[in-house]
């Protein structure tokens, strides 16, 4: 999943970013609304965590801009993020087209629940499970089982299954996960996307049954969408 | 007609009210209304009496010694006859008995009068004094209903322009102007507490996301520390700042001649550390002799202030110049830096509370959140204004031009005096707050 924290408060955006690469979300970085308004044009974010007084263009701004004219098939979900909390500021924010509104400031394990909360919302499962096959994913938790079985994977690990996970059966292209699941820094020449999704599916392959993950060749990769058992 | 509420003196205001005797009085007897009705009817009772006196005097001293039937026999050169004088001795017994019965029949209508009167003057003065007291009942009906936090209401009195349409409107002015100081104070407090809440949610992302790291290592630790004391820098100004802020608007309002060419120099003398430090050249040019009229501490605040903010955005080995004059009547202060300056759309902005523009291009990243507190230039306006002046962001080719406009102080006698004054307090090297 791909985040834009945007804060012209350098300190804050930085640790929302390196929190919330911790929890597995690839993480850019913007300090004023123009930038996050190039960035977000850019690329197919999952989520914007917007704060709303910055220098040159204020959040509410940035954030009709992304409502009014969005580039990209899926738009994304925005997070406001401000110190001001009247009612009726809560009620432009949302009303400028904003998902969810947080007040500063907030408990970071706050942020990240809404976060999860907004990520979900067009996914079909409820709480913080997601289920393929015998595969559960607790995003929460930041824990995966395989037909029971615990499986240990790395954060980029994680976030690359979540990703599979929301689209299963669905060929995802080599791209869309490096928009995705990487962030900015990430270098589209390396074959750090194959190596990636080798690991992931060497380490959900139960010994004697078929690898969950299909390469498609010249297409991308594929999660086998199977029945929760 | 309305009647003056009695209630509206304070139960205990009184003194009569504490003495066992007058507190069993009914609270309609503790009114104005009906103390003035009484005092209206007493003297009106009084001075009737007299009056009645006067006459009833005056009549039975002239009906008893003139005795009509004598001056005719006078008229008539003397009694001659015994039949006549007999006849003039029952006249003026007769006339002696009509008198007596003259007299006590004015006695008695002088009495009912004297008492219809006071009960007249009784109804006429509780209805005079009713409909003078009227505005007062109305005064304090608004008086009580004004509340706290609503002080929109106004009494708005109508008629004459007497003395209480101008105790009216007194009062009015005088809730006009608290009501905009308590709009003032609560925006300020407004806008502050969401000013402190950008390093308090600074200080406890950064904590959470640190303490929450279970491979969090020293580097990140050391990161954390320096944010949290960043933040916590950035609250300490903004707190000294607000404080600066109540002061001023604490300050007496009394104004005295200022000599701006030695408040100048003594507060570059206090820049000159911090100016040093970022290798920036403080240049003066100001000419001799400015004086104008105002709070010295206000206007030491207000130059300081603009001073900070261009040491704050100039770059490193640049100049600041501080330039001063008289110009018509005004005496005009600039302080120029040749830092990123100001777009032209933002001039008016840079003066309202916590509006501050991207400092993050000033040129000094090593200042990268040594922000200011977002109250300085609005201190500086707040203190220019209420000296009747102005203060503005002028046009220059580099840099900000920060200039403020005050009252010339022509009186030179006064000025010395004042001077002699502020060079004893000059002794200590802090400028004394």
């Amino acid at each position: 999943m791909r985040v834009l924290v945007v804060d012209d408060e350098v300190d804050l955006a930085e640790a929302i970013a390196r929190g919330l690469r911790r929890e597995g979300y690839a993480v850019d970085v913007a300090h004023d609304g123009e930038e996050a308004l190039e960035k977000a044009r850019l690329t197919p974010y999952d989520l914007i965590c917007l704060d709303i007084t910055m220098p040159k263009m204020d959040g509410r701004a940035v954030c009709r801009a992304i409502r009014a004219n969005s580039v990209h098939a899926e738009p994304p979900r925005i997070l406001m993020l401000t110190a001001r909390d009247e009612i009726q500021d809560r009620v432009a924010g949302l009303d400028d087209g904003a998902d969810d509104y947080l007040v500063k400031p907030f408990a970071f394990p706050e942020l990240t629940a809404r976060v999860r909360t907004l990520m979900r919302r067009d996914a079909a499962s409820t709480g913080s499970l997601l289920r393929i096959g015998s595969i559960v994913l607790d995003t929460a938790a930041h824990s995966v089982t395989r037909s029971g079985e615990p499986v240990s994977l790395t954060s980029k690990e994680f976030a690359l299954l979540r990703y599979f996970m929301g689209q299963p059966g669905v060929v995802i292209s080599q791209e869309a996960l490096l928009e995705h699941v990487w962030d900015e820094n990430a270098d589209p020449f390396t074959n750090t996307v194959r190596v990636t999704v080798g690991t992931l599916r060497r380490k959900l392959t139960v010994d004697g049954e078929e690898p969950p993950i299909e390469t498609v060749i010249g297409a991308g990769y594929r999660l086998f969408d199977l029945p929760a058992i | 007609m309305t009647t003056v509420e009695s209630k509206a003196s304070p139960p205990t205001g009184s003194p009569r009210v504490s003495n066992g005797g007058s507190s069993r009085l009914p609270t309609v007897m503790q009114s104005v209304r009906f103390r003035l009705t009484l005092l209206y009817s007493l003297m009106l009772f009084g001075v009737a009496s007299i009056m009645m006196a006067g006459i009833y005097w005056g009549l039975s001293s002239s009906l008893t010694n003139q005795i009509v039937a004598a001056e005719i026999a006078n008229e008539s050169n003397g009694p001659t006859f015994d039949i006549e004088q007999e006849r003039y001795d029952i006249q003026e017994e007769l006339e002696l008995l009509v008198d007596a019965r003259t007299l006590e029949t004015l006695r008695r209508y002088s009495i009912s009068g004297l008492g219809a009167i006071f009960f007249a003057s009784f109804g006429v003065g509780w209805f005079t004094a009713g409909r003078v007291l009227m505005p007062i009942g109305r005064i304090t009906r608004v008086a009580r209903d004004i509340q706290a936090t609503d002080l929109s209401r106004r009494i708005g009195l109508l008629g004459p322009n007497d003395d209480l349409k101008q105790l009216a409107d007194t009062f009015d002015a005088m809730l006009d102007r608290l009501q905009r100081a308590f709009d003032n104070q609560q925006r300020l407090i407004h806008d502050t507490s969401h000013e402190l809440r950008n390093p308090l949610a600074i200080m406890r992302t950064n904590l959470d996301v640190t303490l929450s790291d279970p491979d969090a290592d020293l580097e990140q630790y050391q990161h954390t520390t320096e944010v949290v004391r960043r933040s916590s820098e950035r609250m300490s100004k903004l707190v000294d700042d607000l404080l600066a802020y109540a002061r001023h608007e604490a300050a007496t309002r009394v104004e005295s001649p200022v000599d701006l060419n030695q408040l100048v120099v003594m507060l570059v003398d206090e820049f000159q550390g911090a100016a040093e430090q970022e290798d920036l050249h403080l240049d003066v040019d100001i000419e001799p002799d400015l004086r104008v009229l105002g709070h010295a501490r206000s206007l030491e605040q207000a130059i300081a202030n603009l001073l900070a903010n261009a040491v704050r955005f100039a770059p490193t080995g640049s100049a600041i110049s501080i330039g001063a004059g008289q110009e018509s009547g005004w005496t005009w202060l600039t302080v120029s830096d040749h830092g990123p300056g100001v777009d032209e759309h933002e001039r008016d902005r840079v003066f309202q509370r916590y509006v501050r523009l991207g400092e993050g291009e000033a040129g000094r990243p090593h200042l990268a959140g040594g922000q200011g507190s977002g109250l300085g230039l609005a201190i500086v306006r707040e203190i220019v204004q209420a000296h009747r002046g102005e203060v503005s962001i002028i046009d220059t080719e580099v840099g900000a031009t920060f200039a403020m406009w005050m009252t010339t102080h022509h009186d030179v006698e006064v000025a010395g005096e004042f001077r002699l004054r502020r060079s004893k307090r000059k002794a200590p090297a802090t400028p004394v707050r």
